[in-house]
């Protein structure tokens, strides 16, 4: 009897032992548990590197420029493994954004997306690589002229006069349907006390819409090789004559062209020469101004309406050797030209599509005044200086002289004497 | 030992050793290793904040030198046309073009108070140079040498280590040369021919400044290095501009964290003693073993006194229980203490004078019971029937002829019971002896004469 009694209390001890012993080790597994997520070294979780894209851009207008911030903010958000830095080559003085353009491929810098002029050149030169399929197909058929293709247009726009309907209206103006006629509306303008034409002449760009201007109205022949003297003369000629008298002041030589639209805004001017999309700045300006817009005839009768779509996207031929650069490239140009965000652009710039999709474009006061200068007499006209058929380089060049023509007193022989030098000498390297 | 091991006071032992003593010092370990990683980590962090931040600012300090090399496309002569024109100019004479391009180099001098000399060499090896101090003259050839020197090329930038301008004889300028070739950017089909190329030495305060708004001291040594393992800057002056050894760069015991400039693959690197990286880690971490261990046996001796404390009073109340159970009530545990102990021991002895009292109640009535239950019996006892029930009995016992039988037995029993519970208040004397002859004395005391049967 004792001894079982004995077995039965050495039985529960062991049982406490045991019990006791199994708490000890639950209590330390558990505080083990909890201490060593702690004490694991945190694990570094490395987000994959995004792919680093530029956009070269070029930064003379106010509206282009917002646009491509745009587009750029947007794509990103919805592109968070590719972070683009925007890049705009310095303005400098005499010098054209192509010639910027050549600065950055002498510097190494020329490389992922970049605005053109004077695309064909680039291409020409080895610099742009060729565009996939995938964003040529984008494009209008009739704009796609080679093949290979090497660049898109951004847009298409045109210029005329934009003008001040209120001043016009109270001096009993009207639209001039002939050169002449402008003439005389010039003269009135500067008799009211108006600088009748507004010029961005500290820009070197802003002068290649007169550039083209004379160019397409008297330069432009059968054989767009043969630059004639006497035509080239006489072009220097009338335009020196706007500002010998006083059509466009002197003032404006120091104007950029954001200061244009301030001039019309402020209306100390009454006219400009420049595209759709200073409409819109203008108004910015002074909301309260009416304007109006038409095709400036030429000398010899025609009205011209500028068919611009110089303006063109490539990508430098560097990028093609990181493969997730170029393709990021092609993601962001796709995305320039998508539904919806290119329909921001067309509006923001009252630019007109290239794409070959149907594009619903917001009814503007600015698309309003284009379609009422539209006019049956209007003939369109896709030659301007730096299409393929001007040597390389030459329309900067021209730009300047027109500086020169309008505020210097060099002779009009000597200025048309280099404008053809140039001219041929881009026409001999361009036929080598 | 087995008595120990059946003691509360060996599980209260064991449970705050082995539930509370123990893992409170697995922890505390633990917890000091991980502190101990967490403070080198945030110590490491910081040094890799100070070279970010240092490399940061060369990085930008590079990027403004290369910016100004690149103001050689930029800016155009006195006479309107850019460098490109002039160089490709057979017209212009010697004179002319060493004036426009020194007033070219003039100019991009003047962009920064830090750019010491601008040269600008063509490809026929002519040197043109505009220098801060227009005293000095080049000696071309020496300047030649550093142009030939090893360098590091980043995107067209030429990077030269820090060397002393002593083309200029007598000048003791430390300086940094930053180089760009000249392209010829008439034309895209042109670009890869070079026309030249120009020079920069900047002077290296504007390095040094630069590093001014970082701390990289820390105690230990910031350098900046080239790939190759020239000395940019070191805040140990002896270094700038020597070569080092990558062994001279990590020694033992010292912590190295740097960081590579992406606009000229310069490393920017700080070294520091683990020692004195760790010398305030290390007191922090003395502090907490001495206030661990102090307080590890601060409790061992608090749990021993108030172990000692609790047994001994319980000890005595084991032992007073004992006592009492043993019967001694008489048994008191003294009580020294106010708190549950005291008042356990209070109860019981309390409990036990209850208890004792209880007991004597109870045995007195008993006694008193039982001598009541006596007396009564007694006095229904008369003599004579005592006589009479004795000598039957011995008749019995006769009769049967018995000497050792039952009734021999029981017999004697009944005297030795009378002679005990009667004899006295009756002077009973019963004398037995063996065998049938029994002699009864009886001698009844007188209490009166009907009781008397002789």
């Amino acid at each position: 009897m004792n001894t079982e009694k004995k077995k039965q209390r050495k039985h529960k001890i062991l049982k406490k032992q045991l019990l006791l012993g199994s708490g000890v080790l639950l209590l330390l597994l558990l505080l083990l548990f909890c201490l060593l997520p702690a004490l694991r070294q945190t694990e570094l979780t490395f987000s994959p590197p995004k792919t680093q894209l530029r956009v070269v851009y070029s930064e003379g207008d106010v509206r282009w420029i917002n646009s491509i911030e745009q587009t750029v903010e947007q794509f990103m958000q919805e592109n968070p493994d590719i972070e683009v830095q925007i890049f705009s080559p310095k303005e400098v003085e005499n010098q054209g954004f192509a010639d910027r353009l050549k600065a950055m491929i002498a510097q190494e810098e020329f490389y992922d997306v970049v605005e053109l002029r004077e695309a064909f050149a680039f291409a020409e030169a080895g610099y742009l690589a060729e565009l996939p399929e995938e964003l040529s197909s984008l494009i209008q058929e009739e704009r796609m002229l080679h093949s290979p293709c090497y660049s898109i247009p951004r847009y298409t726009t045109t210029r005329g006069v934009i003008y001040n309907r209120s001043l016009f209206q109270s001096l009993g103006l009207s639209e001039p349907k002939s050169w002449q006629e402008f003439l005389v509306l010039c003269d009135r303008l500067l008799q009211a006390g108006y600088n009748p034409i507004a010029v961005g002449g500290a820009d070197l760009w802003h002068m290649s819409f007169w550039g083209d201007y004379l160019y397409q109205n008297y330069l432009l022949g059968e054989n767009p090789r043969e630059l004639e003297h006497s035509q080239l003369i006489e072009a220097l000629s009338d335009f020196r004559k706007l500002s010998q008298n006083h059509y466009i002041a002197s003032r404006c030589q120091t104007l950029s062209d954001s200061q244009t639209a301030e001039e019309l805004a402020s209306e100390s001017s009454a006219m400009l020469y420049s595209g759709p999309w200073m409409i819109g700045q203008i108004q910015d300006l002074n909301p309260k101004i009416e304007l109006g817009f038409f095709y400036l005839s030429g000398k010899n009768g025609k009205t011209y309406m500028e068919l611009d779509d110089s303006v063109e996207w490539g990508i430098a031929a560097e990028s093609k050797n990181d493969p997730a650069r170029f393709a990021a490239a092609v993601r962001f140009l796709k995305f320039f030209y998508s539904e919806g965000h290119y329909e921001q652009v067309l509006s923001n710039m009252s630019a007109d599509s290239v794409v070959r999709r149907k594009v619903q474009i917001e009814e503007t006061e600015t698309r309003r005044l284009l379609s009422a200068a539209n006019q049956e007499n209007i003939l369109p006209c896709d030659a301007f200086l730096g299409d393929e058929a001007t040597p390389e380089g030459f329309r900067n060049f021209f730009n300047q002289k027109l500086q020169e023509v309008l505020w210097e007193n060099r002779s009009l022989e000597e200025i048309a004497k280099e404008v053809k030098e140039y001219w041929e000498e881009g026409y001999a390297q361009m036929e080598k | 030992m087995h008595k120990w091991k059946n003691s509360i006071f060996y599980t209260l032992t064991y449970a705050y050793l082995g539930l509370g003593l123990l893992p409170l010092c697995i922890a505390g370990l633990l917890f000091y290793l991980q502190f101990s990683r967490n403070m080198k980590e945030v110590m490491l962090d910081d040094m890799s904040h100070v070279v970010s931040y240092a490399a940061h600012n060369v990085e930008e300090m590079v990027e403004e030198c290369n910016t100004a090399t690149k103001l050689i496309y930029d800016i155009p002569l006195e006479d309107g046309r850019f460098l490109w024109q002039l160089l490709k100019d057979p017209k212009t004479t010697e004179a002319r073009k060493k004036l426009l391009i020194q007033s070219l180099l003039k100019e991009i001098l003047a962009r920064d108070s830090r750019i010491a000399s601008v040269f600008f060499v063509e490809e026929s090896g002519e040197v043109y140079y505009a220098t801060a101090n227009p005293q000095k003259v080049l000696q071309t050839d020496k300047q030649k040498m550093y142009r030939e020197s090893e360098h590091t090329v980043v995107r067209k930038l030429s990077l030269y280590p820090t060397h002393l301008d002593d083309y200029f004889p007598q000048s003791t300028n430390t300086v940094l040369t930053f180089a760009r070739p000249y392209q010829d950017v008439s034309s895209l089909q042109n670009i890869n021919q070079t026309l030249g190329k120009v020079y920069l030495d900047v002077s290296l305060t504007k390095l040094s400044s630069v590093l001014q708004e970082v701390d990289v001291t820390q105690s230990g040594v910031f350098r900046l290095l080239t790939e190759t393992g020239a000395c940019i800057y070191s805040t140990n002056p002896h270094e700038t501009g020597s070569q080092l050894a990558r062994e001279s760069l990590s020694k033992k015991g010292e912590y190295l964290v740097y960081e590579q400039i992406p606009n000229c693959n310069w490393v920017a690197a700080l070294s520091v003693p683990k020692a004195t990286m760790l010398g305030n880690l290390s007191q922090t971490r003395q502090s907490i073993l001495i206030f661990v261990s102090t307080a590890f046996l601060i409790l061992i001796f608090l749990y021993r006194f108030f172990l000692q404390k609790i047994k001994r009073p319980v000890e005595e109340l084991e032992q007073g229980m004992k006592e009492i159970r043993t019967g001694n009530l008489q048994v008191r545990i003294p009580v020294n203490r106010k708190d549950e102990l005291g008042h356990l021991a209070e109860g019981l002895n309390h409990m036990a004078e209850e208890l004792n009292t209880h007991i004597h109640k109870v045995y007195v009535a008993e006694i008193r019971q039982r001598e009541a239950e006596l007396d009564a019996l007694k006095s229904q006892i008369k003599p004579h029937y005592l006589y009479n029930t004795l000598d039957v009995i011995r008749m019995m016992a006769l009769e049967n002829d018995e000497k050792d039988g039952w009734h021999h037995v029981g017999l004697k029993n009944a005297y030795d019971r009378i002679q005990k519970n009667f004899g006295k208040d009756y002077g009973i004397e019963i004398i037995s002896t063996e065998g049938i002859g029994t002699i009864v004395n009886l001698s009844f005391p007188i209490i009166d004469a009907e009781d008397s049967i002789f």
